[in-house]
């Protein structure tokens, strides 16, 4: 388990990370989402060890992990921009990998190479973007490490190749009980494919929660009833918003879906219907009930 | 978890990245080292002096392939650490930060051993091979001076990297490191030294405060006092010096954040310290003529009126615009360049303290008076030579090798370095500043050392080195033929004709007394040695001696004294050079009828080398009326008779004439090669012997003489 206690992360006199608290759980694909400059990559970076916190602490099962082998080699960290040795191909990166994490296995490595079909032989940077992403999700995947995180994992990636890569964190979580951390901005990204999100604005996570129940504690309600009516007649349901037009209303409510329905069945509607929310309309009415405007907080997810 | 120091994996990673630099230096350092070894070799073939072949020599490209590979291997190495990118990637890798640095170290240094290695081994092959004379000894010295000089050079450039994320400021921040505690120090010592009486030299501190020490920043003492490879107190403060930088690098390392790369620096202090370095060497003249009007009331009216001013300010202006040019370098940023501006008082604090704090210590310091009976000793200081690095030049005179390691415990001695230590003389003469101090080892429980500077021993130490020979051990030693290694070189010879004859001669000497030997012994720098009996047929041998990690040399005449390597010599010079001389004769005597043949050839030399009265003879206009035989009759016939004159078989009789004409106008001094004349040794009979040596070295022959009397 990542335990990120009350961590500050400054550069220069900018602080990106204010006091951020997070805890992240076993076996799980765990989404950081947040606009540009709202502080994933950090975080990602402070996780694997690559940045020391100027405050708080990170812990993994307990134990710090900058300047400590011993937790790093459970890490593998695909950035979001990829760097490979001078002139190199898989094969060498795989050798400095095997030697530095202690985890590597060459099995693997060699059926990942199969899967994304690329020529171990051939100079990385010779590579495409995609490409570049593949071959360190090949090499971050061989490591077979506990922690598996990735900056804009699939940046580059055209849609079968994201699939595969999806397809593959979740073997990992559930073979391995890894757990992996994926950062975007892009919330439809993530949708798909995270247990658990967090909302990363302002340096600070303003939103944590686990996608399921996300998914199915607020649900859109379209109910019409005979006579005039307003929001108060829905008392005992935790409505977030209320719309309505001529006799029908629109309602998003949060709680739990069988529940809200025999209480709504109760008041005799002449319609009643009660409708899935994407993750994003989730998300603003969640947004927006701590006072934020979602569109504010993902910019370019509403640009 | 206790983990390796060294990281396996990544050391070899790392050691593969650096395959490229570290084969081509290496290449270029065995490039280089065929190339001075084959140019050395080229130059003198028929001679055997090996003052050419001093392995030191050979020092000189390890030390410049030291200061050029270090930074372009730790740079190399450590490039990660100037792009965001890479720095990430590296410091996400599963090691330690102390590993990282400590294999990186341990690459750099593994392909820095190689490149020397082979150098080293290619070097002393070729010595071996060829059969040139090599101290293995003191070669083992020197390579052991450069490995520990790596150490030192590497890890300045390692804190350099770890303290900087851009390679500009890393490689003046590293610089900074490397020389400027030395550069400070060896300053002030100048400074402080300019001023003369008693004192005890910064050469005798200890440790840091010794510029002698650290070998890693050594060119900034060797430049000025030379470099002693056998000096195993430095090579041990320069290890761990060296160490202490490369524990401060795994420490600055340690501490260094991913996210500095890409940004110009990490440490304010060094940041300040190196601006000032790029802004300090426009004052150096300033500080100079400061000083000397200011501290030393130097006499420089003219130039005060007419260009001192304008030279202070111009100096100031340059100093602070370089010092800004750092910043703004190193930032690529003007705020940062507004910023520093401050700071450059520092410049001029340390401008303001090497003008006038030096001469304060010098003045503050306390004369010291000696009593002739404490004193214990004294010695001639071995720093008589301290424009010319001894060791790069290689050998030392033999008499002055024996006086600079002798501790002189005469009382006539003893009673003339006490009242001239009673004077205690300032005098600011900078003529003698480079001259030989005279230690005093005095004291009794607590030995105390003093040294006297040249103006405090004023003519004393001339009468100190007249009376060296009333030393019985001293004498007896200087008696006595050198011990070690030896190489013999007769010039015009080859090396095996010089063995040959240095055999002869070494069987001759073991019949002499000390006196006979004393009087062979040519050519003493400090030391005043009695002339011995000069014979025109004098010839000489060199002897080059290494003995432990030291070289020197001495020079013997070969004459009647040693009447069988005497033969073997002139035998050997009369079978090469008879036809050059003569030639030169005939050519000197055509000249003297026909001078309007010849008028290029209006210069000649004639002499005997070993009487050292080498005489030019130019023709003169004045005289120009009158053909050189005309007007010299005696030389004339003299040369003529020269020209069909028999050899000489034994030292009976004889004279060795040495010829040269130059062509052309004769303007310049003569260079050493120059000297390289073709000498035959002439059988004379009495009178013509006389009158050969007559107009050589007498009068008879002013008109002819120019400026040129004696080399």
């Amino acid at each position: 388990m990542i335990t990120i206690t009350d961590v500050i992360k400054r550069f220069d006199r900018k602080v990106v990370l204010d006091h951020l608290n997070c805890t992240i759980p076993e076996g799980c694909v765990y989404g950081l989402v947040g606009s540009n400059g709202s502080g994933k990559s950090t975080l990602l970076r402070l996780i694997s060890g690559i940045y020391r916190p100027e405050g708080g602490t990170i812990t993994i099962d307990g134990q710090p992990v900058f300047d400590n082998p011993d937790v790093k080699k459970r890490i593998s960290f695909v950035p979001d921009e990829l760097f490979f040795l001078p002139h190199t191909d898989l094969r060498r990166m795989e050798k400095l990998y095997a030697s530095v994490f202690e985890g590597f296995s060459h099995e693997r490595f060699e059926a990942l190479l199969k899967d994304f079909s690329l020529n171990p032989k051939a100079n990385i940077n010779t590579f495409s973007k995609g490409m570049r992403r593949q071959a360190a999700t090949i090499l971050a995947l061989s490591c077979r490490a506990d922690f598996i995180l990735f900056d804009e994992t699939f940046d580059g990636l055209d849609p079968v190749m994201r699939n595969l890569v999806k397809n593959l964190l979740y073997r990992e979580v559930i073979e391995r009980r890894a757990t992996v951390v994926i950062t975007s901005h892009s919330l439809r990204e993530l949708e798909d494919t995270c247990d658990q999100l967090a909302l990363l604005h302002q340096g600070g996570i303003i939103f944590e929660s686990d996608v399921d129940h996300l998914k199915t504690s607020l649900f859109k309600v379209q109910v019409a009833f005979e006579g005039d009516y307003d929001r108060t007649r829905f008392e005992g349901v935790d409505v977030l918003n209320f719309t309505k037009r001529g006799s029908v209303a629109s309602m998003i409510v949060r709680g739990d879906r069988a529940e809200t329905e025999a209480r709504i069945t109760a008041m005799h509607p002449v319609l009643f219907e009660i409708l899935p929310l994407s993750l994003e309309e989730v998300f603003v009415y969640e947004m927006g009930q701590r006072g934020y405007e979602f569109s504010e907080v993902l910019k370019q997810e509403v640009q | 978890m206790k983990r390796a120091l060294i990281h396996r994996g990544y050391f070899r990673e790392l050691f593969r990245q650096l395959r490229t630099k570290g084969l081509v230096g290496t290449i270029i350092l065995a490039g280089l080292n065929l190339i001075i070894f084959s140019a050395l070799i080229m130059r003198d073939p028929v001679s055997a002096s090996v003052t050419h072949y001093d392995p030191r020599l050979m020092a000189l490209p390890m030390l410049l392939f030291l200061y050029v590979m270090s930074p372009i291997m730790v740079f190399g190495a450590f490039r990660w650490l100037n792009k965001r990118v890479q720095s990430d990637f590296y410091h996400a890798l599963a090691l330690t930060r102390v590993q990282t640095y400590a294999s990186t170290a341990a690459a750099i240094f593994l392909w820095i051993l190689i490149a020397l290695g082979s150098y080293a081994v290619v070097n002393v092959l070729l010595f071996t091979v060829f059969g040139l004379p090599i101290n293995y000894l003191l070669y083992l010295c020197v390579f052991l001076n450069m490995l520990i000089a790596a150490i030192g050079i590497v890890s300045a450039f390692m804190i350099g990297s770890a303290l900087c994320g851009r390679r500009f400021p890393a490689f003046f921040q590293s610089v900074t490191v490397l020389f400027l505690p030395r550069i400070l120090l060896t300053a002030f010592r100048m400074f402080v030294e300019a001023d003369s009486g008693l004192t005890t030299p910064f050469s005798m501190l200890p440790f840091f405060l010794n510029p002698e020490f650290n070998i890693a920043a050594t060119p900034i003492h060797s430049l000025i006092y030379g470099i002693n490879f056998a000096n195993v107190p430095a090579m041990l403060y320069s290890l761990v010096y060296g160490a202490l930088l490369l524990t401060l690098g795994s420490i600055a390392f340690k501490k260094r954040k991913s996210e500095l790369a890409e940004n110009p620096y990490a440490s304010r202090v060094l940041q300040t310290a190196a601006r000032v370095v790029f802004g300090m060497p426009q004052l150096l003249f300033v500080i100079i003529i400061l000083n000397l009007k200011v501290c030393w009331k130097y006499n420089m009216q003219s130039f005060e009126q007419t260009v001192l001013l304008p030279l202070i300010v111009t100096a100031f202006f340059f100093s602070f615009v370089f010092y800004c040019l750092y910043e703004l370098i190193s930032s690529r940023k003007m705020k940062p360049v507004l910023k520093a501006m401050p700071f450059y008082g520092i410049c001029v604090v340390l401008a303001l303290f090497y003008i006038f704090v030096p001469n304060w210590v010098a003045s503050a310091r306390t004369p010291v008076s000696l009593e002739k009976e404490e004193i214990r000793s004294y010695q001639f200081n071995d720093e008589s030579s301290l424009l010319m690095p001894k060791s790069v030049l290689g050998a030392e005179n033999y008499p002055d090798y024996l006086l600079h390691r002798h501790r002189f415990d005469l009382l006539k001695g003893k009673a003339l370095v006490a009242a001239q230590s009673q004077k205690n003389a300032k005098v600011i003469d900078y003529s003698d500043f480079y001259d030989t101090l005279v230690v005093v080892r005095n004291g009794g429980l607590f030995r105390k050392t003093v040294a006297m500077q040249p103006s405090a021993m004023q003519n004393s130490k001339d009468q100190l080195a007249e009376i060296c020979l009333e030393d019985p051990s001293f004498y007896e030693a200087l008696a006595t033929y050198p011990k070690g290694m030896i190489w013999y070189s007769c010039e015009g010879l080859t090396a095996a004709e010089s063995r040959n004859v240095g055999r002869l001669f070494r069987e001759d000497f073991a019949k002499l007394n000390a006196d006979e030997r004393i009087s062979l012994i040519q050519n003493s720098g400090d030391l005043r040695l009695p002339t011995g009996p000069i014979s025109a047929s004098d010839l000489d041998i060199t002897l080059y001696v290494s003995r432990g990690t030291s070289n020197y040399y001495v020079r013997y005449r070969v004459g009647e004294l040693t009447p069988n390597a005497a033969k073997a010599l002139l035998g050997y010079l009369n079978a090469r050079y008879e036809k050059n001389v003569r030639e030169g004769l005939r050519e000197f005597v055509n000249w003297m009828e026909h001078p309007s043949n010849m008028p290029e050839n209006d210069v000649f030399y004639i002499g005997t080398y070993n009487v050292q009265t080498y005489r030019l003879l130019s023709y003169d206009d004045s005289k120009k009326n009158l053909t050189p035989k005309e007007s010299h009759p005696e030389a004339y016939q003299i040369l003529k008779a020269l020209c069909d004159a028999p050899l000489a078989e034994d030292t009976e009789n004889c004279v060795s004439v040495r010829f040269m004409n130059y062509t052309g106008n004769f303007t310049g001094i003569v260079s050493a090669n120059d000297f390289r004349y073709p000498t035959a040794v002439f059988k004379a009979d009495d009178p013509l012997m006389q009158a050969i040596m007559q107009m050589i070295t007498g009068d008879s022959l002013e008109d002819f003489t120019l400026s040129y009397d004696g080399v």
